[in-house]
């Protein structure tokens, strides 16, 4: 007999076996099913979650690239110039000078220690969304030359509201009466904790600074492209720190990896619960047909063709039960895409993402585990003894 | 065709040695109908188990035209029993899953033999008054029938040798005798050597020949 027929014939049994027992075949598709979805769901939210946090962040503080003054440098000097070149570099979308200074904000007898970061509103709209932010009031425009926005910590902390005046002093010194136009709330903890944003033209009045900037940030066409302008940047402006986002998001990115590792531990441990239920139902479902392949062997069934079809049984199951958890996984995902849920901390939404790598990864696995768990039962029925089997016993 | 020299077979019961076969030598010529019987536990089953390799002696010899089967391989001793032998138990034993004829094809695809295995297997059943059950599940057919495709599903590889252990156990009076006479006819008309186990004497006296066990030991006439 050869080993086509072999299969032929195993295959016949095993999928003879499945229709008889539809309830066993129903129990072990729904255990691999959610498995597998569970797989997918788990790092589709965590791939989200992260790519979420990532884009936040670079939407609220980073750009595509950070480039920062020399190190031995405070300041970003002859910035007017730097910019037109950055105005003349392709791919470059956007770009926004900032300065950022120490100050103190006073009000109703409370002082408060402030980080002072000046921006130009029609610019920063252009490579940021931290004006999308605002939870109160309203965002800065360019003609704003008495308003300031400030963070939420420094609202809760000194119950200042929006419409209020506030003394701002400045590190030079100066001191002048502001409108509290907006409060903000970005989800970057270290920006909500104490900035204050001011029009770049009023700070530059009130610092005696021109041409001056202690960030840039840059957007661009495709932000996978940082790197390679990361050293065109350099050269053009003649600058030694100029940083891409990924090296900005390094943190995020650090605590990403250790997410998916969490996220990769529980896909584990839900598929061994899952498949370890898989491997019970199809050994039960075994002892119980050893009368059977006490028969098989008796009339004349090798011990490979009982394992073989066993064998086929369970990655029935696996294939079976594949599909079932990338269909609703994949369902899930795509809900959880388009209805993402709200973080307060971040005060953003976050989703899931969908990834072929997670229908691959997940199936892959499931599958491999699922057929491994009907492998120990499978090798038990062919080694099943003949008299035993039939007779019991003995 | 079937000789046995010294057959014996014990077991461990605890500390107990138990001889369930105790030097048994017996010939049985091709084209015989025998009927191996005596009480519960007397070695008749162990000794049709033996002959179909389905278990393997303590000691002695089962000479298949000559040759010991005790010293076949493995792999050789499954296609004896697919080849050779046909095999039917007391109780019903077909595959639930599968319906008669296919019940019946199964052995035909294992051996592979068969280029039409699904007309081989309803010609069987015709011969065992089956031709109206071919897709019936075994759960659709009485105890008699059930064993009727037993029997169809031994004939499935044209074995030289039958063996029926109790196969009218379970069943009432008239398909017993149904059963029985379907034994018969297969050993005159195909020559079929058949070795019959039972304790019911009206089915023993149907054989040629009737050898009694007691004790693991052939009793003598």
């Amino acid at each position: 007999m050869g080993i086509s027929s072999n299969l032929r014939t195993a295959f016949f049994f095993a999928m003879k076996d499945i229709i008889k027992d539809k309830k066993i075949f129903l129990f072990i598709f729904i255990a691999i099913s959610f498995g597998t979805a569970n797989a997918m769901i788990i790092n589709g939210i965590t791939d989200g979650l992260v790519l979420d946090l990532v884009d936040n962040t670079i939407n609220s503080n980073t750009g595509h690239i950070t480039i920062y003054p020399d190190q031995d440098k405070q300041y970003i000097e002859g910035v007017g110039v730097k910019e037109m070149k950055l105005k003349s570099m392709s791919g470059i979308v956007a770009y926004s000078s900032r300065l950022q200074v120490g100050g103190v904000i006073k009000n109703k007898g409370m002082a408060k220690s402030v980080s002072i970061v000046a921006l130009d509103p029609a610019n920063e709209e252009k490579i940021s969304t931290i004006f999308e932010k605002i939870e109160s009031g309203k965002a800065l425009s360019s003609r704003d030359s008495n308003d300031i926005i400030i963070s939420f910590r420094i609202q809760e902390d000194m119950g200042i509201n929006t419409g209020d005046e506030v003394i701002l002093t400045f590190e030079n010194g100066n001191s002048k009466l502001y409108n509290v136009k907006g409060i903000i709330h970005t989800g970057v903890p270290a920006v909500d904790a104490n900035t204050v944003y001011i029009p770049i033209e009023e700070a530059k009045q009130q610092l005696g600074m021109q041409d001056k900037a202690s960030v840039i940030l840059v957007r661009l066409t495709d932000k996978n492209s940082a790197a390679g302008y990361k050293p065109i940047i350099k050269q053009e402006l003649e600058l030694s720190d100029v940083r891409t986002w990924k090296e900005e998001v390094e943190y995020t990115l650090s605590s990403a990896a250790t997410m998916n590792q969490l996220g990769n531990t529980i896909v584990l441990i839900s598929l061994i619960a899952a498949n370890v239920s898989v491997a019970v139902i199809i050994y039960v479902s075994i002892v119980n047909k050893r009368r059977q392949i006490g028969i098989m062997k008796s009339i004349g069934v090798k011990n490979s063709l009982i394992f073989t079809i066993f064998l086929i049984e369970a990655m029935f199951f696996g294939i079976a039960g594949v599909i079932g958890g990338d269909m609703l996984g994949y369902a899930v995902i795509r809900y959880l895409e388009n209805h993402p849920f709200y973080d307060p901390l971040s005060r953003e939404y976050l989703g899931a993402r969908f990834g072929i790598y997670l229908l691959f990864s997940a199936s892959m696995t499931s599958f491999g585990t699922s057929v491994l768990a009907g492998v120990y039962p499978a090798i038990n029925a062919g080694k099943t003894n003949i008299i035993q089997a039939i007779y019991g016993g003995r | 065709m079937i000789e046995t020299r010294e057959l014996t077979k014990t077991y461990m019961m605890g500390k107990v040695t138990v001889k369930a076969l105790d030097a048994i030598n017996i010939s049985i010529e091709q084209g015989e109908f025998m009927a191996v019987m005596g009480s519960s536990g007397s070695g008749k089953t162990t000794f049709l188990n033996m002959i179909g390799m389905l278990d393997t002696p303590s000691s002695g010899q089962i000479l298949f035209d000559g040759v010991d089967a005790t010293k076949l391989s493995e792999g050789a001793k499954v296609a004896f029993r697919l080849n050779r032998l046909g095999y039917i138990f007391q109780f019903f034993s077909l595959f639930d899953q599968l319906s008669a004829i296919e019940n019946v094809t199964f052995p035909m695809m294992l051996a592979g033999n068969q280029s039409e295995p699904s007309k081989k297997a309803k010609e069987l059943l015709e011969v065992v008054g089956l031709g109206h059950r071919f897709h019936h599940k075994p759960s659709e057919l009485s105890g008699g029938q059930q064993q009727r495709v037993a029997i169809a599903r031994a004939l499935a590889n044209n074995p030289k040798i039958l063996l029926a252990d109790e196969p009218t156990g379970n069943l009432d009076r008239k398909s017993s005798n149904e059963i029985v006479e379907l034994f018969k006819q297969l050993n005159k008309e195909h020559g079929l050597t058949i070795v019959l186990v039972t304790h019911d004497q009206e089915v023993g006296g149907k054989a040629d020949r009737i050898i009694k066990f007691r004790d693991g030991k052939i009793e003598k006439p």
